[in-house]
């Protein structure tokens, strides 16, 4: 599969918000609509706007990557045969920027092999035109709870990458219910010291209590 | 004896061993000496009356001449006529003794002709009364002649017992011959003999064959003339032929009817002969007579021992022209007034003569005796060269099945390579129409899914009682946008179908039905092939024809017939003429459930792209289908008798039942044939073309 190569600039915003968690609610997400077919774009827009859904349209994923938040959760019902950037191609660019968006691949031509490819990839669901009204619904509702939990993921771990090496010591510590008298013993440092730490991880972690932040490391390392 | 045995050990023991070696080699030389000095040499004579009667005839003679050789023996060896020649060429002979002409066929280099006997004869007086020339009419009663008939049997014993007491030679002595008839024959002269019966002794007898056809030939008589019978040996089966009547002539040897007649076994009145000649001989002959019975020195006869015999042999002549009784003392024939004596060798160029102008002499054997003689004369480079040949041949045979071998290699990969092509070639039309129709579904799918995204969202939207005029108005203007871009896609592909065929040309159905089937050869060997048509040439677009052909024939052949009829003749549809071109196959027909549906959609082709067949494309009979519709007729499948179909075929002129064969080069040909092979099934299926009659270009 061709990787292209976007401009420096290329998205429109790389910065994850910093707490999605109470934010994010499905009837808000944006469906994004990619078509190279003004037809079928628009007509794919009218049925999913009948859904009472939030629809963007695009008429190709080049455009759709430079002027979307691509770490913003949202579903992306996509074509697999797009003139300058394929449907694969999309999933694989978002994988490797670890975009929390749910493609659903769209096509004319539905081949097993392409489908399993695209699911391998994390792909939200592959469905093949024309599609059922039904059908549809089905895999944006999916495909809702997967940018979610995908946007949570992705916020969680923005957080983690700011704690110290120290500090992530004695989150693991943490997770594994240890008293932080036990924690200065194996990290060999004074109580205090250990006190300092889980105060700050706590914090950065946007915890309020042990439980929080353990359901939060846990779903970074499951 | 035994004494005498004893007292010789006893002198050998006690007498001096020198002494003893010494007497007894003086002893041996002595003997030696006298041993070399008396040699035996042996004469071989033919002996044509056996054994007996040639030692009667010349040992007296040979006795007389070896009294007079000072050292040497001579040995009499009568030798019978069949082996004769094999003996004499066995080199065993100093001298032989025979008839000349029998010398001419061997090979006589180094030999030396001594004396030839000839006759003598003195007039006998024949005035005496011959008791057989009496007839009935010169008896002035019955009785008398009755009394004659009484003497003459008493004669005719006599003269049997004198012929078993005196040896009957005359016959081979003298070389002549008689053509004999009876005495009221209507034979008169040797024009007279053609068309007749002939007997005589061999093809190789001199006297008993070739001097009288020689005779007849010179008279214009070729032996093909005259029907020759050849009795073999002994030569009194001649004269007992023509005295049985199964001849009308009879060729004998000289006195040959004198010496039966003598002996009482026939009587001579009854006989004439043909172109009586004088002779110097008593008895009648035809023709004259040839040099006799020559002496001849071999190879291995001694020059002093040849010098002495013929010295002695003409100091006799002069002795025997003084008197004649040295030489009746060993012939006896004096009785018969015949003189024989040695004279000096005469030519035998007469007798080469007679035997050239019969192609019976040895220069003139046939061209394989020649090849014969010249292949043992040379065995050693002819079995060379036939080692050469044989092994010649051997290599040839082995490199020819070596060849035969590749050949049958390189087909069998020329056929792999074939089947491997036809594969290559359905893996092509399985890719293309993969393409072809991704591309169309593709076209036709993208309107589709914008009318059901429009529907599903105008419908989602009516049950929420959202749903609003100008949306709706889009959305339906959006359908029916869609919907024409869909029909405009049916349309260019029919058009596309519907391509205009290529100039159309006048083709022969049967030559473009042989040439479909040579094109499918590899795999429709064994197949019988029907052809019957009323009609030779139809005007079409090219290749239109082969197409219709190709499909149905190989269909059959993948259905396993193993007959396939093509009959083409107009045909009465509804009232309406058309050109029905038949293919019939025995393999068993249509199931009958496509049969029911092709009537329940009114012969309407079938679009679906199923095929019955694993390496089918299900599209043969619908391409069929639309080319005979193309040309304004249509095509109908049916299920047919084959028998009565092929009556049909056999019922038409100049009906053709072929077969194509592989030749001995691996070549596969179109052959006709008339064996007959069984149906495969009596049910066969039928594919039929119905063809506007302005097809037709001429009628046959």
């Amino acid at each position: 599969m061709t990787s292209l190569q976007l401009p420096r600039d290329y998205h429109a915003s790389t910065v994850a918000p910093n707490s999605v968690d109470n934010q994010i609610n499905a009837e808000q997400l944006i469906i994004h609509i990619i078509d190279d077919e003004e037809s079928v774009r628009t007509s794919c827009d009218f049925l999913v706007s009948s859904l009472g859904l939030t629809t963007q349209v695009w008429a190709s994923a080049v455009t759709f990557l430079q002027q979307t938040n691509i770490y913003m959760p949202a579903v992306v019902i996509s074509d697999l045969m797009l003139p300058d950037m394929s449907g694969q191609a999309l999933q694989a660019h978002l994988n490797t920027h670890n975009s929390p968006l749910a493609l659903i691949a769209l096509t004319g031509n539905g081949e097993i092999a392409d489908a399993v490819m695209m699911l391998k990839q994390g792909a939200a669901d592959y469905l093949e035109k024309p599609v059922n009204s039904r059908r549809l619904q089905e895999a944006i509702i999916r495909a809702q709870a997967l940018t979610i939990q995908r946007a949570k993921l992705y916020s969680i771990r923005k957080l983690y990458e700011q704690l110290t090496d120290k500090e992530k010591q004695v989150a693991n510590e943490l997770m594994q219910g240890n008293l932080n008298k036990n924690i200065a013993d194996h990290l060999e440092v004074s109580v205090r010291t250990v006190e300092v730490h889980r105060s700050q991880v706590m914090k950065k972690m946007e915890a309020q209590h042990v439980s929080e932040l353990v359901q939060k490391l846990v779903l970074l390392d499951p | 004896m035994q004494f005498w045995w004893e007292k010789r050990q006893y002198i050998i023991k006690k007498i001096a061993m020198p002494t003893l070696i010494s007497v007894s080699l003086a002893t041996f030389t002595v003997l030696l000496a006298n041993g070399a000095a008396a040699e035996t040499y042996y004469l071989g004579v033919l002996a044509p009356q056996g054994e007996v009667a040639a030692q009667q005839r010349w040992q007296p003679w040979l006795s007389e001449l070896n009294k007079k050789l000072k050292d040497d023996t001579v040995i009499l060896v009568p030798l019978a006529l069949e082996n004769w020649q094999q003996q004499i060429e066995a080199q065993k002979f100093a001298f032989v003794l025979g008839p000349q002409v029998q010398f001419v066929k061997m090979d006589t280099a180094g030999w030396r002709w001594l004396a030839t006997l000839q006759a003598h004869t003195s007039k006998k007086n024949n005035n005496e009364f011959k008791i057989s020339d009496v007839k009935q009419a010169d008896f002035k009663t019955d009785e008398q002649y009755k009394l004659y008939k009484q003497l003459k049997g008493e004669q005719a014993r006599t003269q049997q017992t004198k012929a078993d007491n005196i040896s009957p030679s005359i016959a081979m002595e003298q070389i002549a011959s008689a053509l004999w008839v009876k005495a009221d024959s209507d034979i008169q002269q040797l024009r007279d003999i053609q068309h007749r019966k002939v007997v005589a002794v061999d093809p190789d007898a001199f006297a008993g064959y070739l001097l009288i056809a020689h005779l007849l030939q010179q008279q214009g008589v070729t032996p093909s003339d005259y029907d020759t019978q050849f009795v073999g040996y002994p030569i009194e089966l001649t004269l007992s032929s023509l005295a049985s009547g199964a001849v009308e002539a009879a060729i004998a040897p000289l006195c040959l009817m004198e010496e039966m007649a003598y002996q009482g076994k026939i009587e001579p009145s009854q006989y004439r002969v043909i172109n009586p000649v004088a002779t110097d001989s008593n008895c009648q002959s035809s023709t004259k007579i040839y040099p006799n019975w020559t002496l001849a020195a071999t190879r291995q006869a001694p020059t002093a021992l040849t010098e002495q015999m013929s010295q002695h042999l003409f100091t006799a002549i002069q002795q025997g022209n003084d008197s004649n009784a040295k030489f009746d003392n060993f012939d006896g024939v004096d009785n018969k007034g015949v003189n024989l004596r040695w004279l000096p060798p005469e030519s035998n160029s007469d007798a080469e003569r007679i035997l050239y102008d019969m192609r019976q002499h040895p220069s003139q054997k046939p061209l394989g005796t020649h090849l014969w003689d010249w292949i043992k004369s040379h065995r050693v480079w002819v079995s060379l060269i036939f080692f050469i040949i044989v092994i010649s041949t051997i290599n040839y045979a082995w490199m020819s099945w070596l060849a035969w071998r590749r050949r049958q290699q390189i087909l069998k990969q020329n056929q792999l390579i074939r089947n491997y092509d036809y594969q290559l070639q359905q893996s092509e039309r399985f890719a293309v129409i993969g393409e072809m129709s991704g591309a169309i579904a593709h076209e036709i799918n993208q309107p589709l899914a914008t009318i059901q995204n429009y529907a599903q969202g105008l419908l989602i939207r009516s049950q929420n009682n959202r749903i609003d005029k100008s949306s709706t108005e889009t959305a339906l203007a959006q359908v029916i946008t869609e919907t024409e871009r869909v029909a405009a896609v049916i349309s260019n592909i029919r058009r596309w179908a519907g391509r205009s065929q290529p100039t159309e040309t006048v083709v022969n159905i049967a030559d473009t039905y042989q040439q479909c089937v040579q094109l499918l050869s590899e795999k429709i060997s064994g197949i019988s092939f029907w052809f019957a048509s009323d009609h030779s040439q139809l005007r079409l677009p090219h290749l239109v024809l082969d197409q219709l052909l190709v499909n149905c024939v190989l269909n059959a052949q993948q259905q396993g017939a193993s007959q396939i009829l093509c009959r083409c003749q107009i045909v009465e549809i509804d009232g309406k003429p058309w050109l029905g071109l038949f293919i019939t196959d025995d393999a068993g027909g249509f199931d009958d459930t496509h049969l029911a549906e092709r009537k329940s959609q009114n012969q309407q082709p079938q679009y679906n792209l199923s095929s019955t067949k694993a390496e089918g494309l299900g599209l043969g009979l619908m391409i069929c289908q639309r080319l005979c519709k193309s040309l304004g007729g249509f095509m109908q499948l049916s299920n047919v008798d084959v028998s009565t179909e092929l009556n049909h075929v056999k019922a038409m002129n100049n009906y053709q039942h072929q077969r194509l064969k592989r030749l001995l080069n691996g070549k596969v040909q179109w052959m006709a044939t008339d064996s007959a092979f069984p149906l495969k099934n009596n049910i066969g299926a039928q594919v039929t073309f119905y063809l506007p009659l302005s097809l037709i270009v001429d009628a046959t």
